[in-house]
């Protein structure tokens, strides 16, 4: 289970807020008392015969008078891996279902490095090593003096089609304007080629 | 990669040597991202998570296309040099038949 703390900034107090785990609930502490508190949680569980369940929470509560806030659930919890940090980041996905908009606009920011945003991690960092891999490909048309010059030229342009059309198909996964500037990249490189995107 | 001339000056075979060229050239880029992984992975997580995204598309998008795309051309060479290799052991064989047909005809 990885839960995601969201705290605006108002209710970030002067300490470092703490998280901890108790048997069927998670707590974080070190906030300031009254403000709001946005939770959010996504629960992968795996049986034994390896089947998986994943359950995403999401929870709005204020924190205590004595700086505390508590994410109660209604089984135990089970760690399989913790995301939280408190450098405040922007929002990667402005949507977060069953928030309203105004508790979204009011929060405003997000912790940057929060279970929702790992896939998006995972996600961007294979779509970066795809225009990498793409942008060295190009780099050898551009060495030989341009694709008529390429000894490979009626190649490069293939591999690099192969390449630019998966991290496409990725980037179109990626949130607002990260998923809008990384396909603005791809297209670039794939104009720059000379290869039509699928 | 260095250049392998004999192989390159060959356009008959042009797709196989590409396509063994962009394989090489891959794991190259996987042993330094491999590399990269190790140096990283207990002190730059963001860096470690880069060298893994690209870890990713060089296996399953670079080294995968040219697996791929090898295929065919590969095996049309290869089956091509055994077939030549067969005539050429044939012919061996005639030329020393012959040769030994001569000398028995002298004997």
């Amino acid at each position: 289970m990885s839960i995601g703390l969201l705290i605006s900034a108002a209710s970030w107090a002067q300490s470092k807020p703490a998280i901890t785990f108790e048997d069927s609930a998670v707590a974080a502490s070190g906030l300031t008392p009254g403000k709001s508190v946005v939770w959010f949680g996504v629960e992968l569980r795996v049986d034994a015969e390896y089947s998986t369940s994943r359950t995403e929470r999401y929870h709005v509560g204020t924190v205590a008078s004595d700086g505390t806030a508590r994410f109660t659930l209604n089984q135990p919890v089970a760690v399989l891996g913790f995301a939280a940090g408190y450098g405040i980041g922007t929002v990667a996905n402005n949507t977060i279902p069953g928030l309203s908009d105004s508790i979204q606009a009011g929060l405003g920011k997000i912790l940057d490095s929060i279970f929702l945003s790992g896939a998006t991690k995972t996600t961007l960092n294979v779509t970066n090593g795809l225009i990498a891999a793409a942008a060295r490909e190009l780099g050898k048309i551009t060495a030989a003096g341009g694709p008529e010059k390429d000894p490979s030229g009626k190649h490069h342009p293939k591999e690099i089609k192969a390449m630019l059309d998966r991290a496409a198909r990725l980037a179109k996964r990626l949130p607002g304007k990260l998923g809008a500037q990384t396909l603005e990249k791809i297209y670039a490189l794939a104009e720059q080629a000379g290869v039509p995107l699928q | 990669m260095k250049t392998l001339a004999t192989l390159e000056a060959k356009e008959e075979i042009e797709d196989v040597v590409f396509h063994l060229k962009g394989l090489v050239e891959a794991t190259q880029e996987i042993a330094a991202q491999i590399e990269l992984l190790d140096e990283t992975i207990d002190n730059d997580l963001d860096r470690a998570a880069g060298a893994m995204g690209a870890l990713e598309a060089e296996i399953y998008t670079h080294l995968a296309y040219h697996m791929k795309e090898l295929r065919k051309p590969f095996r049309r060479l290869f089956r091509a040099m055994c077939s030549e290799l067969d005539k050429q052991e044939k012919t061996a064989k005639m030329s020393s038949v012959k040769v030994a047909n001569k000398k028995h005809n002298k004997g």
